[in-house]
């Protein structure tokens, strides 16, 4: 394997190669996102001006081995900067967020530059007589558990061509480790890297330690009518476990034109159910789809957060959705929406009433057109009930130039927003975009986009983003 | 969950799953435009008048077809492959055939053919696929022609409708456990790193509806969640792993799913859907760090702490009397809003029992001792926040 890895690495420093298909072939994409734009505080200070820049380079690599055997390397690496300030405009005078020694003024989680590895690992799939698949590495896990980012091994198998299983293990990828960032961990704790900090400032923010994970899995064979996949996850560290989880999914596909899935899963400390779904999908020859869902959940938290152990109700969902063919390239959306926040489930308190429940109801409705040039859609939106409403809608437009490799992108929005907790945050909102991508041939990609945002509360706030893709072979 | 919820759902899918297995599923499926690019075929011909004659079989004209390795050969039969019958002659283009022999006219085969440019017809235009294929390979496994292009003796002029859906190769041989290789790259192209190429200049690949949902139809980017929890192994042959982060852990507002000025609806959205949030934000770490720096958390630094008040009035939000905008029910509806601004500190101020300096309000839900034995035994760490005596806990959890 460290052969392997070697030769990998190597072929990695001559991405000079041309792209004519071989043995071993690699890639190499740089991007690199720089934004602007300005977030105020409800009261209207601070007011961070944000100036982002992230550069990010992602390697892949594959040798063909033999007829079975593939050996693929990916890697992701990040700089994320933010050379943004936080101020007072009356005042013109500016936090100092990243110093430690300034407590009344310190942000615990800002921070000038960050460094993370989004994944890299090694693969080789078709080992064994191609029944199996080894992954080596920082690699993202997405099954009906959610998604989960690890750094160790992962194997996949199967068995007698009826079976696939799959095992896990390694450490947990959590905020405050080196080249680490805490996207995919459960929410309810705070973590950063605390080297140097004094032990009083910010102790809402914890420490990473190391967590351990492991996982097994095993689904159905093949692409038989009937797929079936049962997933358990463990994860822990020092103070505990973290998550206890088994997660099943199934899906029933007796023709093109039916689809029916369902996916749950159990929480297992909390001895409850964490979600459950249930879908149907008719999808008619002529491009015609009628989807029905119903969904059950109750948010989830790291298990050695105190959220772990607070009230919470389940929350219900029913959508229906269409999608209509219109003729040519145009195709409408239509969706219902109903959501029930299920509080009279249990009693308001041990010697209190149950409370009503609060439902909210919404819908979409939209017109798209795709074809290979040409990119539009008017999609609006709107939900409301107990909680505040939103209704709105965006028009958007993408055209590539006939003559150029310029692509001219466009969007209108209109937006109305009741905030039933707050009436004063009230308003109605409308914006407009305007950009252009122009495509270097095969190798780069330069795009700017520039949007203002009109409402009473901020008045115009322009947002700036550019962004420049480089792709190999250079 | 209680059984009125969970019944009408039950139903729902037998019905839907009987009728689902009920219905004839043998309609044949188009093949797609970005792997079989459209065609141009200026031609009259007639592949079951032809395979009724004596002798005539699909090798007599596509000579090639059983000896090619590759998809873009050429395999329609060229003009001396029809001489033998066809009496063509180039110089009197127009004479007719002799009564009961085969046409010899241009036009007998090249509609729109000008006997004023005799020597021109249109051209018959077969882009390449974008595949890869061996006629050969197949032939030496033992394929037949109809196997994969259907019985012709009741098809007149063949066109890229009669080119096999990946359907009908994936249904017959390329499956698991089936006598080809089931690999998408067997037949796909791939780019460098062995992933699909799937975005061509004639269109983009989709993949069909048998595919267990994975078809993607014009609302399949809020519904994707679903495909990708089922089997993500699937997703991985077309996308990767950058395009899953691009989103997921990006940097960059994407704008297909929050509109325009979102930052000022947010809010109102999450209140009401902050279980979409964190399909891409982690509320204890991507919310709470510009809430900190803007003022609204409660943990901000003083100096940027807002002066406003986030919540509903006091004696609403926390008093005595618990209505639907009390703070307590709000939890109970959506924690995760909670999360994104509090951290475990502003609760523990109240909730922790009175030894621990709280005022010993229980957040728990009814019934808790009755579960919170496994709780206990998963991690001390969040009982020991509010309670100054776990080891007497311990013995009163179930």
């Amino acid at each position: 394997m460290i052969r392997r890895a070697a030769a990998c690495a190597t072929g990695l420093a001559c991405v000079c190669a041309s792209p004519a298909a071989r043995a071993f072939d690699a890639e190499v994409r740089a991007d690199t996102q720089a934004q602007a734009y300005q977030v105020r505080g409800p009261a209207g200070t601070p007011v961070l001006s944000l100036r982002r820049f992230t550069e990010t380079l992602t390697l892949g690599a594959v040798e063909r081995v033999d007829h079975h055997v593939t050996w693929t390397l990916r890697a992701r690496l990040r700089v994320d900067s933010d050379f943004g300030t936080a101020c007072d405009p009356t005042t013109d005078r500016c936090l100092d967020e990243l110093n430690r020694s300034r407590a009344a003024e310190f942000a615990p989680l800002a921070a000038r530059r960050t460094l993370d590895l989004p994944f890299a690992y090694l693969e080789g799939s078709g080992l064994l007589r191609g029944t199996t698949t080894v992954r080596l590495g920082r690699q993202l896990v997405t099954d009906a558990l959610g998604m989960f980012l690890f750094d160790g091994v992962r194997v996949r198998a199967r068995l007698a061509d009826v079976a696939l299983v799959e095992v896990y293990g390694g450490l947990e990828t959590r905020a405050g480790f080196p080249l680490s960032n805490g996207r995919y961990e459960r929410d309810g704790i705070v973590r950063a890297d605390r080297t140097g900090w004094d032990p009083t400032l910010a102790p809402q923010v914890r420490a990473p330690s190391l967590a351990g994970a492991v996982a097994a899995s095993l689904e159905t064979a093949g692409d038989g009518v009937l797929f079936a996949r049962a997933t358990y996850r463990r994860v822990w560290g020092a103070d505990g476990i973290a998550e206890e989880k088994l997660g099943l999914s199934a899906d029933l596909t007796p023709s093109d034109a039916w689809r029916v899935w369902a996916e749950a899963v159990h929480a297992i400390p909390q001895r409850s159910l964490a979600s459950l779904a249930l879908g149907v999908t008719h999808s008619h020859a002529n491009g015609r789809v009628l989807a029905f869902e119903l969904s059950r959940w109750r948010p989830t938290f790291d298990l050695t957060a105190i959220w772990s152990s607070f009230w919470t109700d389940p929350v219900d969902d029913a959508r229906a959705r269409a999608e209509l063919p219109l003729g040519g390239d145009w195709k409408l959306l239509l969706a219902l929406t109903g959501r029930r926040y299920a509080l009279s489930e249990s009693a308001s308190s041990p010697d209190g009433d149950a409370l009503p429940d609060v439902w909210t109801v919404g819908g979409d409705a939209g017109l798209a057109r795709r074809s290979l040039r040409t990119e539009a859609s008017l999609r609006a939106h709107g939900e409301g009930g107990g909680l505040g409403a939103r209704v709105g809608a965006d028009l958007v437009a993408r055209t590539w130039l006939s003559s150029l490799p310029v692509r001219l992108d466009g969007s209108l929005s209109a937006w109305w927003v009741d905030d039933a907790l707050r009436p004063d945050r009230s308003l109605t909102s409308f914006a407009v975009v305007v950009g252009a991508m122009v495509r270097m041939g095969r190798v780069a990609d330069v795009a700017l986009n520039l949007e203002d945002d009109i409402n009473r509360i901020v008045g115009h706030r322009l947002r700036a983003v550019a962004v420049v893709t480089l792709r190999s072979p250079f | 969950m209680r059984a009125h919820f969970a019944l009408p759902p039950i139903v729902l899918v037998a019905a839907l799953t009987g009728a689902a297995l009920a219905q004839n599923t043998a309609a044949r499926r188009a093949p797609s435009h970005a792997v079989f690019p459209t065609q141009s075929l200026p031609l009259r011909f007639d592949h079951a008048q032809h395979l009724r004659l004596a002798g005539v079989t699909c090798e007599r004209c596509h000579t090639t077809a059983a000896a090619s390795a590759r998809a873009d050969d050429r395999l329609v039969p060229p003009e001396s492959t029809c001489a033998p019958c066809h009496a063509i002659d180039r110089a009197h283009p127009e004479r007719p055939a002799a009564p009961g022999a085969p046409a010899v006219r241009c036009d007998a085969c090249h509609t729109g053919w000008n006997a004023a440019d005799p020597q021109r017809v249109a051209r018959v235009q077969i882009p390449t696929p974008n595949l890869h294929f061996s006629h050969r390979a197949h032939v030496q496994r033992g394929q037949s022609c109809a196997s994969c292009h259907g019985d012709l003796r009741a098809t007149a002029l063949a066109t890229r409708l009669d080119l096999p859906a990946m359907e009908s190769c994936t249904a017959a041989c390329h499956r698991a456990g089936g006598t080809a290789p089931d690999a998408c790259a067997t037949c796909h192209l791939t780019a460098s790193d062995g992933v699909l190429v799937t975005r061509f200049a004639e269109g983009v690949m989709n993949p069909p509806r048998s595919m267990r949902g994975l078809h993607h139809d014009a609302d399949f980017w809020f519904t994707h969640r679903a495909a990708a929890a089922e089997d993500a192994t699937r997703c991985a042959a077309c996308h990767r792993d950058d395009e899953c982060a691009a989103c997921h852990d990006g940097r960059i507002r994407d704008r297909r799913t929050h509109p325009n000025d979102y930052l000022t609806q947010h809010p109102v959205d999450a209140r009401m859907n902050s279980d979409r949030c964190t399909s891409c934000h982690r509320a204890a770490t991507f919310c709470v760090a510009c809430h900190e720096r803007a003022g609204v958390a409660l943990s901000s630094a003083s100096a940027a702490r807002t002066t406003t008040r986030v919540h509903p009035p006091a004696e609403v939000w926390s008093g005595r009397v618990v209505t639907a905008r009390h703070h307590g029910v709000e939890a109970r509806r959506a924690l995760s809003s909670c999360v994104s601004c509090h951290t475990e500190r502003d609760c523990v101020t109240c909730h922790a029992t009175l030894g621990l300096g709280g005022a010993g309000l229980s957040p728990h839900p009814p019934g808790f001792l009755a579960r919170c034995g496994s709780l206990l035994r998963a991690s001390d760490r969040p009982c020991r926040a509010c309670h100054d005596d776990v080891a007497a806990l311990a013995s009163r959890c179930r």
